[in-house]
């Protein structure tokens, strides 16, 4: 379990595997957790390594799909609303359902574009380029 | 009046998934399960059992009230799309009944007339649906329509000796509803559903009222 606010910065992706999988021990169901960071940044990479603590191996980018649904020893929903044009699109496949799961954990990538649908508590991933091999990440929970 | 007996009632909006037939003004049946993620797989079995003990056939009802929102995204689907299967199979009409406004008619029996009332649902994580209603007899009114509000901004809707109906839990003083049932649904029908009435449900679909304010807004 990792104490928030959290910051750090990582030098491979071994070490940003150690910080997710501590990340991991936080969550619950229930639990949303959103991913800032520009394209390449490593977001779906840092899902897939939470998620490897579910039991879960299968983690890839939902840019096309909008969301992807795993179940491991948890259920969880990745969401990338990178192609949502319109907010409606979203209430279009339901995601105020995916939302209100009480046991699923729910990951969403590029959560900045559609701000006014995220409840308010949730934790914030923001991972930063530092340079080509170093990523600053930074993690924090609001309520 | 009795040719639109007896009605076929599916509520699917919330957590409750309920089937009811009202056979007449003094007789109905009636299944309710409260149950999250069950409704897909326990709907068209339990519709089956309810025809088996009333001893109907699909084909001798009159039509189908279903539950149109709003409500949850998928169970509204799964009731609607089960109504709209059994009604194209069997050549029955469809009611789409406003859901809270079945709520308010459930909700009524225990309301004097023309007194309003309050209804709270949960709506999503951070939102409500608020709605106050009263009945006169004659019709489910509203002095407050049906919205959505922000949790947060509850209390200072609220006005002193309201009496408040909720699925939630709050620290002010409410009386818990689940529902609408099914029958209510029917009733809603029988009682003001004629010109609701439709054999043209193709394209009939849930009412989601959020969507409807984020469209309207566009």
């Amino acid at each position: 379990m990792i104490t928030l606010p959290f910051d750090t910065v990582v030098e491979s992706e071994i070490e940003t595997e150690k910080v997710a999988r501590s990340f991991a021990e936080n969550l619950s169901g229930g639990d949303l957790i959103l991913l800032t960071g520009n394209l390449g940044s490593g977001k779906t990479f840092f899902v897939k390594c939470v998620c490897a603590s579910f039991q879960v191996n299968k983690v890839t980018s939902p840019s096309f799909a909008i969301v992807n649904e795993y179940v491991g020893t948890k259920t969880v929903y990745h969401f990338d609303f990178y192609r949502i044009k319109n907010i409606s699109e979203l209430y279009d496949i339901g995601i105020d359902d995916y939302l209100k799961n009480e046991e699923a954990i729910i990951f969403v990538e590029w959560a900045d574009l559609w701000r006014e649908i995220i409840p308010h508590h949730h934790y914030e991933v923001a991972i930063n380029f530092v340079d080509e091999n170093k990523r600053e990440i930074k993690i924090s929970r609001h309520e | 009046m009795n040719n639109f007996l007896p009605i076929l009632g599916i509520e699917t909006s919330g957590d409750l998934c309920s089937v009811a037939i009202m056979m007449n003004e003094k007789s109905f049946y009636e299944i309710n399960i409260l149950e999250k993620h069950v409704h897909s797989k326990k709907i068209l079995a339990l519709i089956d059992l309810l025809l088996k003990e009333a001893g109907l056939e699909l084909k001798k009802l009159s039509h189908i009230a279903v539950s149109i929102g709003p409500g949850s995204f998928t169970g509204l689907r799964i009731g609607l799309t089960t109504a709209k299967g059994l009604g194209y199979g069997a050549n029955l009409p469809i009611v789409p009944v406003p859901t809270f406004n079945a709520l308010a008619l459930q909700i009524s029996d225990f309301v004097p007339m023309n007194n309003n009332f309050v209804i709270i649902k949960n709506a999503s994580v951070d939102d409500l649906y608020y709605a106050s209603p009263y009945y006169d007899g004659k019709k489910i009114g509203f002095s407050h329509e049906l919205s959505i509000i922000k949790k947060n901004d509850i209390e200072s809707i609220l006005k002193n000796d309201e009496l408040i109906f909720s699925d939630i839990d709050f620290e002010f003083a409410t009386k818990k509803i689940i529902g609408p049932s099914a029958l209510n649904i029917c009733r809603y029908s029988y009682l003001f559903g004629k010109d609701l009435l439709t054999f043209d449900y193709d394209y009939l679909e849930p009412f989601y009222l959020k969507q409807f304010l984020v469209r309207v807004k566009k």
